[in-house]
């Protein structure tokens, strides 16, 4: 089966989830404590697409700190990348509109990338409503499909890295 | 009733009697047994007096578990014997230090004495082959560069071993393509990811001039070589001291790997099958590094290297110009260098100068080595060089190219306004693996205009040792 590489960045404000949401998805795990992302983290993890022609995608997962202003140096990680996971925190609203910073200044690096959006800590009971609401919105604005995940309980979680991995094959 | 009871008492008595008879060594046993037993009971109740009575045996007790079940007594010994062990090296560390020293010492010195013989016998090894014949010539060269046998054959003797190459792709950071002298690495791509990233990294944090990039990491003795091409990177992984040629051989391997297959590494998504492709150009990498092969000494150019050297003292005696002996030995291989590569010099005319400030500079003696090249007509450059007129310049002679030619970068270059290390540049980079467009050489310099066809968008002086001629 062919195997090819794809990489992918991980962005979004600090503490949403996204070094929680790369550890479910890579190693099944979940853990309260927060340590903050310093720089960037690199995790490998391969999907199988079963789509017609079955494919093996590796991610490479780049976990970037979130929160730190936008500088030169996110625009040399956003490099190459084939697509990305933009990463909010359903509890925290202010976490959504940032996501439209994130995704502009990523795009004009990486103008070919695919985009998946994803509303993380689904578990602690958000307002679901309105939740939709950003969400359709934030979807719209960029073309990209959105998921309600939880990195605590694994919600959904395989299902929006997958989605990533046949986006990036597909560009 | 009387009667019976006298009758009773006589019975009793005849059986006492009796029991006397029969009992009394048991009675005198049993005694003996309850005095032991109190004693026993004594002794059990007393931890002194048991350690005193277990005493003798523990030793035995000990030794013969340790033969019967080793693995348990150690398990069993181990925490005890760890804590006491901690605690006496804090307690008395100058008796543990007094009585290890000579054993670390011996252990030391037995590693340094090995290391030593295997590097005697490669400087051996090496020095048997500097006498032959066909090394000579190589040797001469190190000479004349300035470097002394004793440095030279250290140095070649001090071991590289080569364990991983990596190409690795610029903008995605993923393995275009790898090689190993063991098993291929299960993380190579995390490797090449977080490499980029440490790349990325410095020269995002460090801002260096353009171009500049990491080219070294160390952890322990391993060390990480990194070079930069236009379309991707190589990192070579290996232990010990690598070759002074290094750099350079991946620097050629990068534009090797670019000028075959630039198209594959410019259009590279993370498809699988270009490890196929490279991987073949990487392998020479990991190969131990040879010896350079010594050039065979050609025997033109050591008459001509004589001849260079003769015209060189004429030259410099005449203008007064006095040259250190290593000055000139520095300068002869540069001489070498016109007469073994006659197609990258320039044509043995000797022009006057549009600038006419003489004065002795080294390129000046330059000039005259092509005059060496035995040709079948006598050039009238042979009696040019000889006279005065022929040094008038005191700015290297500039002769044109007769036709442009072409050139590969082989390494990140600025391009400078003059053919001058301290004129400033013009803040422009022509990156390795760039063809250029040759316009004139002065040596050391080449004026060149990048891209090699179309519209120039550069243009300048580079130095000549970072093109490779096509
Ligand atoms: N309840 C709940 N908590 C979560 C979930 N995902 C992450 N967390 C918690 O949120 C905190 C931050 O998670 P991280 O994964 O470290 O966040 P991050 O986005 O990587 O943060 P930075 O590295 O600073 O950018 C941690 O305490 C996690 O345990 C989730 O789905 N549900
Ligand atoms: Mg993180």
């Amino acid at each position: 089966m062919e195997i090819i590489q794809r990489k992918v960045c991980l962005l979004g404000d600090f503490a949403v989830g996204k070094t929680s949401l790369i550890r479910r998805f890579v190693h099944n795990k979940f853990t309260t404590d927060y340590q903050a992302t310093i720089g960037v983290h690199v995790s490998r993890k391969e999907v199988i697409l079963e789509n017609a022609e079955a494919k093996t995608v590796g991610l490479i997962l780049w976990d970037l700190a979130g929160g730190e202003t936008f500088s030169q140096m996110e625009e040399a990680y956003y490099r190459g990348s084939a697509g990305a996971l933009l990463v909010a925190d359903s509890m925290r609203s202010e976490t959504f509109g940032i996501l439209n910073t994130y995704a502009t200044t990523f795009m004009q690096v990486n103008p070919e990338a695919s985009l998946v959006i994803v509303f993380n800590k689904v578990d602690l009971m958000p307002d679901v409503a309105e939740l939709e609401r950003r969400a359709k919105a934030l979807s719209a604005r960029w073309g990209a499909p959105h998921f309600f995940t939880s990195a605590l309980t694994g919600t959904q979680v395989d299902s929006a890295f997958h989605e990533l991995a046949e986006s990036v094959t597909r560009t | 009733m009387t009667h019976e009871s006298a009758a009773d008492s006589v019975e009793s008595k005849e059986l006492e009697a009796l029991r006397e008879i029969l009992l009394t060594q048991d009675r005198a046993q049993l005694q003996a047994l309850q005095r032991e037993l109190a004693a026993l009971r004594i002794q059990s109740e007393s931890p002194e007096r048991l350690v005193a009575m277990l005493d003798p045996l523990i030793s035995e007790i000990l030794a013969e578990r340790a033969r019967s079940h080793p693995d348990e007594v150690a398990e069993a010994i181990r925490p005890a014997l760890m804590v006491g062990l901690k605690q006496q090296i804090e307690k008395e560390r100058d008796v543990l230090i007094g009585l290890l020293t000579p054993i670390i010492g011996q252990t030391v010195q037995r590693a340094i004495a090995e290391a030593i013989e295997s590097l005697a016998r490669r400087v051996d090894a090496r020095m048997e082959r500097m006498l032959d014949f066909r090394n000579i010539w190589w040797r001469l060269r190190a000479r004349l560069s300035g470097i002394d046998d004793a440095e030279l054959v250290l140095r070649e003797s001090l071991p590289w071993h080569p364990e991983h190459v990596f190409l690795i792709h610029n903008q995605t950071g993923l393995v275009l393509a790898e090689a190993t002298t063991g098993d291929i690495l299960e993380d190579s791509d995390l490797i090449a990811a977080l490499l980029t990233a440490i790349r990325d990294f410095s020269r995002e944090s460090f801002k260096g001039e353009p171009g500049e990039t990491l080219h070294h990491i160390q952890f322990g003795e391993r060390q990480i070589l990194l070079e930069e091409g236009k379309g991707a990177y190589v990192a070579l992984v290996g232990e010990g001291v690598p070759p002074a040629d290094a750099y350079q051989r991946l620097r050629e391997t990068l534009v090797t790997i670019h000028q075959a297959h630039g198209a594959l590494i410019r259009d590279f998504k993370g498809d699988a099958g270009t490890g196929e492709t490279l991987t073949p150009m990487l392998s020479p990498l990991l190969q131990p590094i040879e010896e350079p092969e010594p050039s065979k000494p050609p025997v033109l150019g050591l008459v001509a290297l004589l001849l260079a050297l003769l015209l060189l003292c004429s030259t410099c005696s005449w203008l007064g110009y006095s040259a250190s002996p290593r000055v000139l030995a520095r300068l002869a291989p540069t001489a070498v260098l016109y007469i073994t590569q006659p197609t990258s010099t320039v044509t043995p005319t000797v022009m006057p100068s549009p600038t006419p400030l003489p004065s002795p500079t080294p390129s000046l003696t330059l000039t005259s080595v092509p005059t060496d090249t035995p040709t079948a007509t006598p050039s009238p450059t042979a009696t040019a060089t000889a006279t005065p007129t022929a040094l008038p310049s005191s700015t290297p002679t500039a002769t044109p190219t007769p036709q442009p030619k072409l050139g590969i970068m082989t390494g990140n270059v600025y391009v400078r306004a003059e053919p001058d290390p301290t004129a400033p540049h013009t803040g422009k980079v022509i990156l390795l693996g760039d063809t250029i467009r040759i316009l004139e050489r002065r040596d050391p310099w080449i004026h060149v205009v990048f891209p090699a066809t179309g519209e120039p968008k550069i243009e300048g002086w580079i130095p000549a040792r970072w093109v490779r001629v096509q």
